[in-house]
């Protein structure tokens, strides 16, 4: 036996490599970050990978889970599901949640107890990684096909012969104005659609790089930064022209949805710089080092721009001049996921993952600097 | 320690590995897979000293085999024979485990670039993100980002659901192991080819297994450095000259060889020491080892067993004693001593010797005059 032992002995590291190889494949999951929606009947989120929950405000109970633990009683097009991760923040229509899920589905749920309103979900064949936008009782979401679909929110059936296609993944949420789409690409595309029929209207190409971000609208301008580094502001009622690109460059890619604010487009890079950029003319006004990756958009709230990157490390920084507001940064000791939400009171509500203190919604007091755990699973 | 481990491997291994594949994609138009392909050969190329060596190792550990067998015929004791062994391969200046080198400094790199192809193609956002962090600066890199994962009918990003890489990656495998057992195994002991037989159906078919699941781009990875592997056996070991049947062994092709890998046979009764001993009885196993002569299995079945046939011992593999039951000319090897025929020993109790050629002919068997099992 002695020979094969030896044999045993040569193949045993190439099965643990191998293996090991494989078990790096499940590291190499997707996790999602959706941000949280908070309604009256409570807050929409995903606590659980994989899970969207709607928690109760006052109880901070899980009022409902989809997909729930036990499918039985759903159409057969629900049981089983597997929404392998919730990148998309869902968008709330009513007593009507849409959702799509990085399994490539869209889903319409009751707000009240989650269950499913179309007889099947939309699917739509890639992953979906964007927000879900809803306008005129159509949601719009785009996938990594390139794909942007337009879903009849009351039936699921599809509201455009075909959906638009773009170059690249559309990976950002579609803004809607006017009967017009605004929707960007990884193909370095910003695409302006007519949302009755999916026709393109003009596009710009002028970004150096891909672009992941969210465009935020202000005064018939569209900002959004770039993987070249880059914000862009277009004029949409020149047919995408471009007025200009900030300057000097960040220091990594810009992946976030931008907030514009009082003249100015606040945003983070990959890198964990924070930038205040004037809106008039691109120029970088300010810029703080934070830590790590920022990708959420930062949210204003009494004054203070908030902002999060993804160890979890919050500042909150002055917008007009960027000086730091608080003595030291806040350490969440966890990851911060999604956009930063401004609540009504005043507060910024930020969702967390991993870490030492795991998964969580955290509201932070902006003038304080102080974080209060509002959901602790 | 793990922070150094780490600062190496990212460092030194999958940094300028992302970006050299991005710069190769953007060099080939913007084609992952291409670029993969052109990594590869270029590893290969980075490599070349080093499977050069092992080649080199391969091919004296072939010239030693005949001492080698001197000795184990010659020392019954294992420590001594063991020392006499690691004596021999000094005095030659042979390293036993050169072999073994290269393919283990390959393991990290497989692994690396599965890390790669899954970053670089950033197949999950997450993975996007990391790659911002991993590329260098510069304009010609960072405008290649995104890649775009589909090259020919595959994602790169995942498996190969058609299972075409799987099989691709088994053949090119299995074929460039055979073309260096071939060569290794002229002369190989049967303990050297049992093992080689293992690995053979057992690596091609774990790796094929590993790309049903593996992002389809590291399967092109093996394809491609397989086939170079066996274009550079082909040149090393002249293989240009000789039929493909020979260069694949596929004339002493059986599938039989896998049931005695998987079913070892037992150990023969009569142990007797190798030196100076009469004229071993043939054990069962070595008469089944005549009658598959030209069979893989030849190498193995007595495999476990001591002594081994005289043919065997004295480095003649099973495809010349194949080409001498069908009454050729084995290739390359010529007999020593005509053959004279000997009474058939004792009847056999397997049930194989119902298909015993031996059998059916009147159960002669051939024996050289000078003792050799032929």
């Amino acid at each position: 036996m002695l020979p094969l032992r030896r044999s045993l002995l040569l193949i045993a590291p190439a099965v643990f490599l191998g293996l090991l190889a494989i078990g790096c494949t499940s590291l190499a999951q997707p996790q999602g970050w959706a941000a949280p929606v908070v309604t009256d009947a409570g807050y929409l989120t995903s606590l659980h990978h994989g899970k969207l929950e709607l928690v109760d405000k006052t109880t901070k109970a899980i009022t409902w889970e989809f997909p729930p633990a036990a499918d039985t009683n759903l159409p057969v097009a629900y049981r089983q599901t597997k929404l392998n991760g919730i990148y998309g923040t869902p968008a709330v229509s009513g007593e009507t949640v849409i959702v799509g899920a990085y399994n490539g589905k869209v889903y319409a749920l009751k707000l009240a107890d989650g269950t499913p309103i179309w007889p099947k979900p939309v699917d739509t064949g890639e992953s979906i990684v964007g927000n879900v936008a809803i306008d005129n009782g159509v949601a719009y979401v785009g996938n990594s096909a390139g794909q942007l679909y337009a879903i009849k929110v009351a039936d699921g059936s599809l509201a455009w012969n075909k959906p638009f296609k773009a170059g690249d993944r559309i990976w950002s949420a579609p803004v809607i104005d006017n009967g017009v789409i605004y929707v960007t690409s990884m193909d370095r595309h910003v695409y302006a659609i007519r949302a009755e029929n999916g026709a393109e209207i003009w596009k710009n190409g002028d970004s150096g790089g891909a672009i992941t971000s969210t465009p935020s609208l202000d005064g018939g301008h569209l900002y959004f930064g770039a993987f070249d580094k880059h914000l862009y502001a277009l004029d949409t009622q020149q047919n995408g022209r471009k007025l200009w690109q900030s300057s000097p460059g960040a220091d990594n890619w810009l992946w976030g949805h931008p907030l514009v604010q009082n003249g100015m487009v606040y945003t983070g890079s990959l890198a964990g710089t924070v930038y205040g950029v004037s809106a008039a003319d691109g120029k970088v006004q300010w810029q703080q080092k934070l830590g790590t990756s920022i990708r959420g958009r930062p949210a204003l709230a009494q004054g203070v721009l908030v902002v999060a990157d993804r160890n979890g490390r919050v500042e909150g920084y002055d917008p007009a001049s960027g000086a730091p507001k608080w003595a030291r940064p806040l350490e969440l000791a966890s990851h911060a996921l999604g956009d930063l939400v401004a609540q009504s009171d005043g507060s910024v509500l930020v969702q967390t993952d991993g870490g030492t203190n795991g998964t969580r919604l955290v509201s932070i007091d902006p003038l304080a600097g102080t974080a209060t755990d509002v959901v602790r699973p | 320690m793990l922070e150094v481990i780490s600062f190496v491997w990212n460092q030194i291994l999958i940094t300028p590995s992302t970006n050299l594949i991005v710069v190769l994609d953007r060099l080939f138009f913007g084609s992952y897979g291409l670029a993969i392909i052109a990594f590869t050969l270029l590893l290969r190329a980075v490599t070349l000293p080093l499977t050069m060596k092992q080649i080199q190792s391969s091919k004296k550990m072939q010239t030693l085999q005949p001492k080698l067998q001197e000795i184990q015929k010659k020392y019954s004791d294992p420590k001594r024979r063991s020392e006499e062994t690691m004596r021999l391969y000094k005095e030659e200046g042979v390293n036993p485990a050169g072999c073994l080198v290269p393919t283990l400094i390959q393991f990290p790199i497989w692994i690396a670039l599965y890390d790669v192809i899954k970053t670089t193609l950033g197949s999950t956002p997450e993975s996007l993100i990391t790659l911002s962090h991993t590329l260098y600066p510069w304009g010609f890199i960072q405008h290649a980002v995104p890649l775009t994962s589909h090259f020919l009918w595959l994602n790169l990003a995942t498996g190969d659901k058609t299972f075409i890489m799987p099989v691709l990656v088994f053949v090119t495998m299995w074929v460039q192991q055979k073309l260096t057992m071939t060569a290794q195994t002229m002369t190989a002991n049967s303990q050297t080819a049992q093992t080689n037989q293992l690995m053979l159906w057992f690596m091609p078919l774990l790796f094929a297994w590993f790309s049903i699941s593996v992002p389809s781009g590291l399967a092109i990875y093996w394809v491609v450095t397989n086939l170079a592997g066996i274009a550079l056996n082909y040149h090393v070991f002249e293989w240009y000259n000789k039929p493909v049947s020979e260069m694949l062994g596929l004339e002493s092709f059986s599938l039989s060889g896998i049931k005695n890998l998987l079913l070892p046979s037992p150990q023969p009764r009569n142990r007797r020491p190798a030196g100076n001993r009469p004229q071993p009885r043939r054990t069962q196993r070595e008469t089944s080892t005549d009658r598959d002569g030209g069979d893989p299995t030849d190498l193995l079945a007595g495999a476990l067993d001591e002594p081994r046939s005289n043919a065997q011992r004295n480095g003649q593999n099973g495809r010349a004693g194949q080409a001498r039951r069908r009454g050729g000319v084995p290739p390359k090897l010529q007999p020593k001593a005509p053959p004279v025929t000997r009474p058939a020993p004792a009847p056999r109790r397997t049930g194989r010797l119902d298909s015993d050629p031996a059998a059916r002919n009147g159960g002669a068997e051939t024996r050289s005059e000078d003792g050799r099992d032929t």
